[in-house]
């Protein structure tokens, strides 16, 4: 009898509030119409809105079916993780800290196209090149400023070769700003370090690319 | 996830090797021995030291050819003066023989490289003593020059390109000569050999090899490029000159 | 005839009989942009790569652009350049063009500037259809200072063009045909003898001829232009120094119509290799030797009492060279300073090669003709110069004179008196030694007859020549004039070094200088010999690679592109023009003075005060011919006229050292056949 009771005010309530307040409005880009409040006070409360209301009041019908939720997930499964012995799924396309990459020859990839360089738009990369002793492009020079980096990943896109990419890890948090200045043999360790989450991720990503 | 990726990846590699096969039926012919590379080879026969100097006949014949020129566009005389050291030269021309030409021509060594170099018909580095080109083009091929190429190639134990051990024969593919009418033919030296069979082939093949006289033209018993019920024009003999008196 | 026509319905009007134009030249001039790759302004028009195709009505194919004159066909025509079918033709020629272009954008040092990537952006398509293996050219060596990946070429020959027509080297070609065709020497690593063969770079629109000393650096994108002057050189050709966080990346020409057009010559192109190597090897003190080769190092306030110890010391006689590469404020604070001094004994590096110099008079030294109108001379005569190297600018300037269609007329157009150097086939060599040029004035020689019937003769004065003799140019000019017809403006004068025009505008010379005192003070001066008498050396400059041992006091000073006293410094070339030079920092040192604020130091001591920096306004120089003042003259006539200059790479320090310069200049002396770079050999591309 309590239930069916609270369960058809609480009916009523979701029927107004819910649909037409929070559903409709939420959208809405117009200036949102008051006409339901102008009737509402035009009429005369009915007895059966006052015995309604009364009843919620005199029932805390309210904290019973907030307490009830509580309860439902209080048995339920945990949503939350033990962080750092626990982590969350990640996206292949997720854009963590940078690496520069090696063929498997263990030939660096960078060409020293500057491409990288170009794009970033927080300038946060400084290449300097020079022809290496067998006369190929290689860059001197690698920096990446990770204070200035805004984690875009135009760096990666516009790479022609696939050597800087963004990694999956997120988690390189330094005591000093003077750590989180990149030079080229840090970069190159990560790519190391990394390489097969980079490779497994740029190969899942493959089609959309 | 990602195994079901890549074995679609694959499947799309297979796929695109398959189609880049049937399209990739662009093929070029064998590379012709006088326009094989378009720089020089530093060779025994053939480098900066080799003397080349024209014959005392052959400088009255420069002169000759000179004459036909004005004076201030003798550069005209270009062509024919590497035409004719090439001659003198057993077929070829050598670098030296083309600086040779280009001081004649007071023009720069390098002008007489390009005009050579662009012509196929110069032989930039050492051949045979009989240069046999075989033409491949359209109706040489509809009348079966492929199987006089086989015979050529079979009977010399050469390919194209390549010179025979004993020095005698060169061979080239070559684009059409002019003798549609008569094909197939090849041209060995100046002398067109035309309406050509596999044997006829072998047995001119021989005959030249052994400096014996050969039948030019036709190798049937065809007249010229007559049609089988013999000349049925132009029956009168040809009026006027038939040439400049000057050349 | 005026001609009438449309272009995109703009209407057009070009009059033929005064100018002639072609129809991408009036395009231009209206502002429609046509995508070309082989066209050049400057170059004959060649039309091979079919970029710039055009509709025109009446017409029934479509026309190239870049070769067709404007005539009275095109009256009441209309040009499109914007319809369907240009459109359509231009990609495919685009399309054929990257059939055989390789993808290495990447690594190619062209991009960011190269006009096939941009010309695919704008007129290409997205797609190719071509499915066929790329073919492949080996890799070209044309020397240290040019890289010659040919795979990359698109054939517009450009390079050859500019080779045999301007610069007159004949060592690149067009070879083979089709397929195979390539652009190359012929025969294996030759190089390419000639002092402007770095403009092929700039010329070359794809990464097919790239700078060798500045592969692989930078990128156009990130590179700041600072605006300069090729100072190895009299004409003073503008240049910009690309810079990058203090260091010259590269270095290339502004266009100057009148000077250089678009030409600047390798000296200057890659001379900047030598800054590094100086800012290494430089000490950024002063320092003082105590014995040989051990030196103390010392503050500037000490230097600098020691400077004046020296300076004002009475029994010591000051010489005074300062270098040729000195702009005009240290020129003034210096001579001001020496005058303080009451030594007039102060002479600028190059002044030092002439025997007799009369400064007095500015057409001695400036030239009002600029060369700008050779073309219309019908005569030269080169007097004791070897153009190609004294002045290469000027040598293709007048390898461009078209002596008119009668070709036929056996006659020699060119006489040339001194050196023996290559030119067009139409030169006549009148001699070696002064006798035949006393014998012109005299007009004793066949030559004197063609000079005197040419309308408009050009004669050109080297400083071989006026090393050599003791007479002023004015004399010169009135010999010549007695003669000839020769107006005076058209007997040019070509000196040696930047500013010396300026020099000796404010009286820095000093005849027989080599008679002077027993201390030399050297202001930035390498290229001299030091004479015995001298017994105390101070240096202030750069480094020093000539008399490095003999120096007892170094005094370190800035680059001649920082030693500025403001923002801008002013040089004075052999024409009288002005041209301006920006500030440009690249040294490190902190503790590295500027020259003039070295000056500026000595003057306060002299004054007791500060020296109120003046700036002086640098008018337009007005050049009039006067008559010379008569003289005596004895000449001694068996000398023959040499050259000064014996190799092109090796009059500055700036260029001894840099390297690749150096083996360049080694390689063309002894027409080595080239150890070519790293690339040659090795599979890296």
């Amino acid at each position: 009898m309590l239930s069916r009771f609270v369960r058809t005010g609480l009916n009523s309530q979701k029927q107004e509030i819910g649909a037409i307040q929070f559903g409709l409005r939420s959208f809405q880009t117009s200036k949102p119409s008051l006409a339901r409040w102008e009737k509402e006070q035009d009429k005369p409360p009915t007895f059966k809105k006052v015995v309604d209301d009364a009843a919620t009041a005199f029932f805390m019908t309210e904290i019973v079916w907030g307490l009830y939720i509580t309860m439902g997930y209080f048995f339920r499964k945990k949503c939350t993780i033990n962080y750092p012995f626990e982590k969350g799924p990640l996206s292949p396309r997720f854009r963590g800290e940078h690496a520069l990459r090696r063929y498997p020859t263990g030939e660096e990839r960078c060409i020293a196209c500057k491409l990288c360089e170009a794009i970033c738009p927080a300038q946060a990369i400084t290449i300097e090149a020079e022809p290496r002793q067998d006369g190929s492009r290689r860059t001197t020079r690698y920096d990446i400023d990770m204070t200035k980096c805004i984690y875009c990943g135009f760096c990666q896109e516009a790479c022609p070769v696939d050597a800087i990419v963004e990694g999956p890890n997120f988690e390189f948090t330094t005591e000093t700003r003077l750590e989180l200045l990149y030079n080229k043999e840090k970069l190159l360790a990560n790519g190391d370090r990394w390489e097969t989450e980079i490779a497994s991720n740029i190969a899942a990503d493959y089609l959309y690319r | 996830m990602i195994s079901s990726l890549l074995k679609r990846t694959s499947f799309l590699n297979q796929l695109n090797r398959s189609s880049s096969f049937n399209r990739n039926y662009f093929k070029h012919s064998a590379l012709v021995r006088s326009d094989a590379l378009s720089r020089h080879v530093e060779t025994e026969d053939n480098n900066e030291h080799t003397p080349f100097d024209f014959t005392q006949e052959n400088l009255v014949k420069v002169e000759k050819i000179l004459g036909k020129y004005p004076k201030q566009y003798r550069q005209s005389a270009l062509l024919p003066l590497l035409d004719l050291a090439q001659r003198q030269n057993g077929g070829w021309i050598s670098l030296r023989a083309m600086d040779k030409v280009a001081h004649i021509c007071g023009v720069a060594p390098m002008t007489a490289y390009e005009v050579a170099s662009f012509y196929t018909m110069f032989n930039r580095t050492k051949i045979g003593e009989n240069f046999v080109q075989v033409c491949t083009t359209t109706p040489c091929m509809l009348r079966g020059s492929g199987e006089i190429m086989k015979t050529c190639k079979s009977h010399l134990g050469i390919q194209v390109g390549e010179t025979t051990t004993d020095n005698k024969f060169t061979l080239a593919e070559v684009e059409c000569l002019g003798a549609c009418v008569n094909a197939p033919m090849m041209c060995i030296n100046d002398d067109f050999y035309e309406d050509l069979t596999p044997a006829t082939t072998i047995t001119l093949l021989d005959q030249i090899k052994n400096n014996k006289q050969t039948k030019i033209g036709p190798q049937t018993h065809r007249k010229a490029a007559e049609g089988p019920q013999g000349k049925t024009t132009l029956l009168e003999p040809p009026v006027g000159p038939t040439c400049r008196d000057d050349l | 005839m005026i001609i009438r026509f449309k272009i995109n319905e703009i209407e057009c009007e070009v009059n033929e009989e005064k100018e002639e134009m072609t129809i991408l030249q009036a395009c231009t001039a209206n502002g429609i942009e046509i995508p070309r790759f082989c066209y050049h302004e400057k170059l004959t028009i060649a039309g091979n790569c079919r970029m710039c195709l055009v509709y025109v009505t009446n017409e029934e194919k479509l026309l190239a652009a870049c070769g067709i004159p404007l005539d009275e066909n095109f009256d009441d025509e209309s040009i499109e350049t914007e319809i369907d079918e240009i459109l359509k033709a231009r990609e495919g020629v685009m399309e054929f063009l990257l059939i055989n272009h390789p993808l290495d954008c990447p690594i190619c040092d062209q991009g960011g500037e190269c006009d096939l990537q941009e010309q695919t952006l704008a007129y290409g398509l997205d797609t190719g259809r071509f499915y066929i293996k790329k073919r492949a050219v080996e890799i070209k060596a044309f020397g240290r200072l040019i890289k010659g990946i040919m795979t990359r070429c698109i054939h517009c020959t450009r390079c050859v063009r500019f080779l045999t027509e301007i610069a007159g080297v004949n060592e690149l070609g067009v070879l083979g045909r089709g397929y195979n065709m390539e652009i190359g020497t012929y025969k294996k690593d030759v190089l390419i003898e000639s002092e402007l063969s770095g403009n092929i770079i700039d010329l070359c629109p794809v990464g097919a001829l790239t700078s060798a000393v500045y592969a692989y650096k930078g990128r156009p994108w990130e590179l700041k232009n600072v605006k300069g002057i090729d100072i190895f050189d009299s004409v003073l050709t503008p240049i910009n120094y690309q810079v990058k966080g203090g260091e010259i990346f590269r270095i290339l020409p502004r266009i100057n119509d009148r000077l250089n057009e678009e030409w600047i010559t390798d000296k200057v192109r890659f001379h900047y290799e030598s800054y590094k190597v100086i800012e290494k090897l430089r000490k950024e003190t002063p320092s003082y030797k105590i014995q040989e080769n051990k030196y103390m190092e010392l503050s500037w306030k000490t230097a600098l009492k020691i400077v004046f110890k020296v300076l004002l010391n009475k029994q010591n006689k000051v010489d005074v060279i300062i270098g040729s590469k000195i702009n005009t404020t240290n020129l003034r604070i210096y001579k001001e300073l020496m005058n303080r001094l009451g030594s007039k004994n102060y002479i600028t590096e190059n002044g030092l090669l002439y025997k007799k110099f009369n400064y007095d008079f500015r057409e001695n030294y400036l030239n009002s003709n600029d060369l700008y109108t050779v073309d219309k001379n019908d005569l030269v005569l080169l007097c004791g110069v070897n153009l190609r190297l004294e002045s290469p600018l000027l040598n293709i300037k007048l390898r461009n004179i078209n002596f008119g269609d009668d070709e036929i007329e056996t006659v020699k157009k060119i006489g040339i008196i001194g050196n023996k150097f290559e030119w067009k086939d139409e030169s006549e060599y009148l001699g070696s030694t002064v006798n035949s040029m006393l014998k012109l004035f005299e007009g004793r020689l066949q030559y004197c007859q063609q000079i005197k019937k040419s309308k408009l003769p050009l004669v050109i004065i080297g400083t071989s020549l006026l090393t050599r003799v003791s007479l002023t140019i004015q004399e010169i000019r009135a010999a010549l004039t007695k003669v000839s017809n020769v107006k005076p403006e058209n007997v040019v004068v070509i000196t040696q070094g930047a500013n010396f025009g300026m020099a000796l505008e404010e009286g820095v010379f000093k005849e027989n200088f080599s008679k002077g005192g027993n201390v030399l003070y050297s202001i930035d001066s390498n290229e001299f010999k030091i004479s015995e008498n001298i017994n105390y050396v101070i240096y202030q400059g750069i480094i020093n690679d000539t008399f490095e041992n003999k120096i007892d006091l170094y005094l370190p000073s800035k680059h001649y592109f920082e030693d500025f006293d403001g923002e801008r410094e002013v040089y004075i070339n052999m024409f009288g023009q002005r041209s301006e030079m920006e500030k440009l920092k690249i040294s490190k040192g902190n503790k590295i003075k500027e020259n003039s604020m070295i000056g500026y130091i000595q003057l306060m001591y002299l004054n007791n005060k500060e020296i109120k920096r003046k700036e002086k306004e640098q008018k337009e120089m007005e050049i009039r011919y006067r008559e010379a003042p008569e003289r005596k003259i004895k000449i001694n006539k068996n000398i023959t006229i040499n050259n000064i200059i014996e190799n092109y790479y090796m009059t500055d320090i700036n260029i001894r050292l840099s390297k690749n310069l150096m083996i360049t200049g080694q390689n063309r002396k002894e027409k080595k056949i080239i150890e070519a770079g790293i690339w040659k050999n090795k599979k890296c591309i």
